[in-house]
């Protein structure tokens, strides 16, 4: 297929803006959240919890075979007709700018609290919503080529979580299913959560230039980012304990602190440079996927004016991501938005392929 | 993506059409009348020489040379035109053999120069004299010669100042572009190499080369430096600077996007990778696109020496251009925001030594980082040994007076002068100048945001460079896209038999580089 708007990406760079959406700053909450149900086995729960993004990828997948000619909008309104279509893209545009919202705010709310306790939320709010908007700005090549380099500087950054293994006890993860079947299941439910950006496929399938790989560049995005999860619960279970990582709000940021070398001192230097880069990368992929979502809707000029439309999710999630009056409502919030995955990831595309079924019977699966 | 909004190119007729509007009339036959219209339009000049002689034969033909004074080679013009065509002219008769197979004899027979042509009309005699081209004209023809002897003093190939090194060519380009193509004609005999000329400029009609190895290069590449070159439409051009500006892809970017070089040596690695060399007349560095940003930070020398001592020379200036961008800003944010992620007795001596300072850090690093800055522009224009002593004056008497004076403590003085030596360690001078900006901004970002403000100017600035594109080709590739196979000339340069494949990250119809394989013939 011809690139004609420069808004193509390869399917090496779907894997990347997939890895880009699901892991973020959530990484670093992941081992108390899991171990809260799952205690030892809590690296099974996050194996176990691959299922959920895997199913969702499915069904995406499919979806987008049988539609390969259109777009998330064009899908929906042509299954669901015009009124109920807008009003689901709009849904789905109100659910990320919901969700991003309260990633950004936490996001803001840790950055405050470990480099600029002085500063204004607003400020550090805005020097966010001003990269989600300049990088989005830029288009989904970019946006593929940023994700995709991002990667290995965080890979290269995971390196150093790795130092504090040698204060690691590997008795903290014996015995094997000390939890039990029920504590697994509901450790990889709460898991679950964490893969939520899968459903930016539902946009970004249309602008892979190969439609055949999509399938297998979701599932090694996916592969990885459970290996880097289950990297990270093991080496909180190893270096805490189970009891420990309860007490501790953001294990994967105090794990930097435990590791100590000489002349550096504080690992967290490093790890820092590349704050903005980690953290906002969810929110500038799903806030590109809903402008572009948007400017379809309206159907304006993607080209000229999706710079209006990324402006206006950027203030979206601006004003809601002031909304919550501290971090602990911010957090109870994020709770919910963790059903809001669930309802996009899988529910929305059960629900048009009811749809497609209902328009087009049994002929239309063959 | 950003592209310029261009106009359409001015058609070639508009860019060759004269200022002085020289009607395109035919030139008349006798030679009194030929320099009764030619007059208007020389008389003035003092430098313009007309030169009337006889052909010998009999009867004696008149004939007028005209020739700028110093642009040509005089001594070519007396021995192999004027004194053949005086002394030795075996010619028929006019009458006999007519017009036009007589200029045929005069200069198939008589004139031992090269590169002739026969001009008609008088727009394009005048246009021909003043491109610095030898005119003869005869009594009883209407067509006139057009030599080219271009001559006259330039400089000798010389050493280039700029970019020296220890193991390639000491040959570096000159002014003329003819001498130019030679250094690399001479160095790539290669028959597909292409050599286009194509003139810019209304007034100044400066010619400009374009260089490509047809079986190699990316056609659609080749075609868009062409179109971009075409439609300059600008009264002059004096370097090739003008011509970098008019075909950059991003002009607003900080980062340079096209390569130049006043090295043959550079640019012949280049041609065979499958880029695009300009060469502007009058100015001694060529260009090169497209262009890469590794490419900023790799030196010739890095595939002159030995393969292990040049990986360890490449990382060092990947290594000494993050400190050169980020050290006087990391400082900057960690004294000021984050002190605690230093090492306690590091911040000691810090702050020992910053007690008597009554600036902020931030002040004290950018009032250094100007006068550094205003040192360099200082030494740069002056004869070298003025040039020295400033250097020496501003090294050794303003860093200690400063200290002494409390505006700034030495510490500040150490981080600002690293970085200065990074910069400067960096091989491409273009990439110097944009080093020396970024620093700016990275120091502000670090002084009102700490850690998090780097972090954010990284951010912008690597999402920047992956967003440029030099002649359409990412310029951040191999790194982001990635490229793993180019990966191997990037931060390290691996083993040269080993370098089978052209570079990716330049289009190329032609992947196969050579066939080495490492083994051992027995």
């Amino acid at each position: 297929m011809k690139d004609k708007t420069g808004s193509m990406i390869s399917s090496k760079q779907l894997i990347f803006v997939i890895i880009g959406a699901q892991f973020g700053l959530g990484v670093f909450s992941l081992p108390r959240v899991v171990s809260e149900y799952a205690g030892k086995d809590a690296w099974i729960a996050v194996i176990l919890s691959a299922i959920i993004p895997i199913i969702s990828l499915y069904l995406i997948e499919r979806l987008g075979k049988r539609m390969p000619d259109q777009n998330f909008i064009q899908m929906t309104t042509a299954l669901f007709g015009k009124y109920i279509g807008s009003f689901l893209i709009i849904l789905f545009i109100a659910y990320v700018i919901a969700f991003e919202s309260l990633v950004v705010r936490i996001y803001a709310e840790v950055t405050k609290l470990y480099l600029l306790p002085k500063t204004p939320l607003t400020v550090v709010l805005l020097m966010y919503i001003f990269t989600i908007i300049y990088i989005g700005s830029k288009g989904a090549r970019v946006l593929g080529r940023i994700n995709e380099f991002m990667f290995y500087l965080l890979l290269l950054s995971f390196m150093f979580l790795l130092l504090p293994l040698g204060q690691s006890d590997y008795t903290n993860l014996l015995p094997v299913g000390e939890s039990g079947l029920k504590g697994i299941a509901q450790g990889a439910f709460t898991s679950a959560y964490y893969f939520a950006g899968t459903e930016i496929l539902l946009v970004f399938y249309t602008l892979v230039n190969k439609k055949e790989e999509v399938m297998k560049a979701g599932l090694t995005a996916i592969g990885i980012v459970t290996a880097l999860f289950c990297a990270m619960v093991i080496i909180g279970e190893l270096v805490f304990g189970t009891y420990g990582l309860q007490k501790i709000i953001w294990p994967g940021l105090v794990l930097l602190k435990v590791a100590q070398i000489p002349v550096i001192e504080r690992l967290e230097f490093i790890f820092l440079f590349v704050w903005l880069g980690t953290g906002a990368r969810p929110t500038i992929n799903m806030g590109f996927a809903a402008s572009l979502s948007l400017s379809q809707l309206l159907r304006i000029d993607e080209q000229k004016y999706h710079i209006y439309s990324l402006v206006f999710v950027g203030l979206g999630i601006f004003i809601l991501a002031l909304l919550p009056h501290d971090v602990l409502a911010a957090f109870k919030l994020a709770e919910y938005a963790g059903y809001g995955f669930f309802v996009m990831g899988v529910g929305y595309p059960l629900l048009y392929h009811l749809a497609a079924f209902w328009r087009g019977g049994v002929r239309m699966y063959v | 993506m950003k592209i310029r909004p261009r106009k359409t190119p001015p058609t070639a007729d508009a860019r060759d059409r004269s200022i002085k509007n020289i009607p395109d009339t035919k030139l008349p036959v006798a030679l009194s009348e030929k320099m009764q219209l030619l007059k208007p339009y020389i008389e003035k000049n003092y430098d313009i020489i007309t030169h009337s002689f006889y052909l010998e034969g009999n009867p004696r033909l008149e004939a007028v040379a005209v020739y700028i004074n110093q642009v040509i080679d005089i001594e070519i013009l007396n021995l192999h035109i004027l004194k053949p065509l005086m002394l030795n002219c075996d010619r028929e008769d006019l009458l006999t053999s007519g017009s036009h197979t007589l200029i045929e004899t005069i200069y198939k027979t008589s004139i031992t120069a090269s590169r002739i042509a026969k001009i008609a009309n008088l727009s394009s005699l005048v246009q021909t004299i003043f491109d610095g081209i030898t005119i003869l004209m005869f009594d009883g023809l209407d067509d006139v010669l057009a030599i080219d002897i271009h001559g006259g003093k330039s400089r000798n190939i010389d050493v280039p100042p700029a970019e020296q090194t220890m193991r390639g060519s000491r040959e570096g380009f000159i002014e003329r572009v003819d001498v130019n193509i030679a250094l690399i004609r001479r160095r790539l005999r290669d028959p597909n190499l292409v050599v286009e000329k194509t003139l810019v400029g209304r007034r100044t009609r400066t010619e400009v080369a374009i260089l490509y190895i047809d079986d190699i290069a990316d056609p659609q590449i080749v075609q868009k430096v062409k179109d971009r070159i075409n439609q300059m439409d600008i009264d002059g051009i004096v370097a090739s600077g003008y011509v970098e500006q008019f075909i950059e892809d991003d002009p607003s970017s900080l980062f340079p996007q096209v390569y130049s070089s006043e090295r043959p040596d550079k640019l012949v690695p280049y041609l065979l990778e499958g880029r695009v060399v300009i060469i502007v007349d009058n100015t001694p560095l060529a260009l090169a696109v497209p262009a890469l940003f590794v490419q900023f930070l790799q030196a010739p020398e890095d595939y002159y020496e030995r393969t292990l001592f040049s990986s360890y020379i490449r990382l060092m200036r990947y290594v000494a251009w993050i400190v050169a961008v980020s050290l006087p800003a990391s400082y900057i944010a960690l004294l000021s925001y984050q002190p605690e992620l230093l090492p306690y007795d590091l911040l000691i001596s810090f702050s020992k030594a910053r007690v008597a300072v009554p600036f902020p850090v931030v002040v004290e690093a950018l009032i250094m980082e100007i006068i550094i800055q205003l040192v360099i522009e200082a030494g740069l224009r002056l004869p070298q040994q003025i040039g020295q002593t400033v250097g020496v004056v501003s090294g050794i008497i303003l860093g200690q007076a400063a200290i002494t004076a409390k505006l700034a403590s030495p510490i500040v003085i150490l981080i600002i002068s690293v970085s200065v030596i990074c910069t400067y360690a960096l091989p491409a001078s273009s990439l110097v100048l944009s080093t020396r900006i970024i620093r700016l901004p990275m120091m502000m970002l670090a002084a009102s945001f700490g850690l998090f403000g780097l972090s954010f100017g990284a951010i912008i600035f690597l999402t920047h460079l992956v967003s440029l594109e030099s002649m359409g080709v990412p310029y951040f590739s191999p790194l982001a896209p990635t490229r793993f196979s180019d990966l191997k000339d990037t931060f390290i340069r691996t083993f040269m038999w080993k370098m089978n494949k052209r570079p990716v990250s330049i289009p190329s119809h032609n992947p196969q580089r050579q066939g080495n394989t490492g083994e051992e013939n027995d």
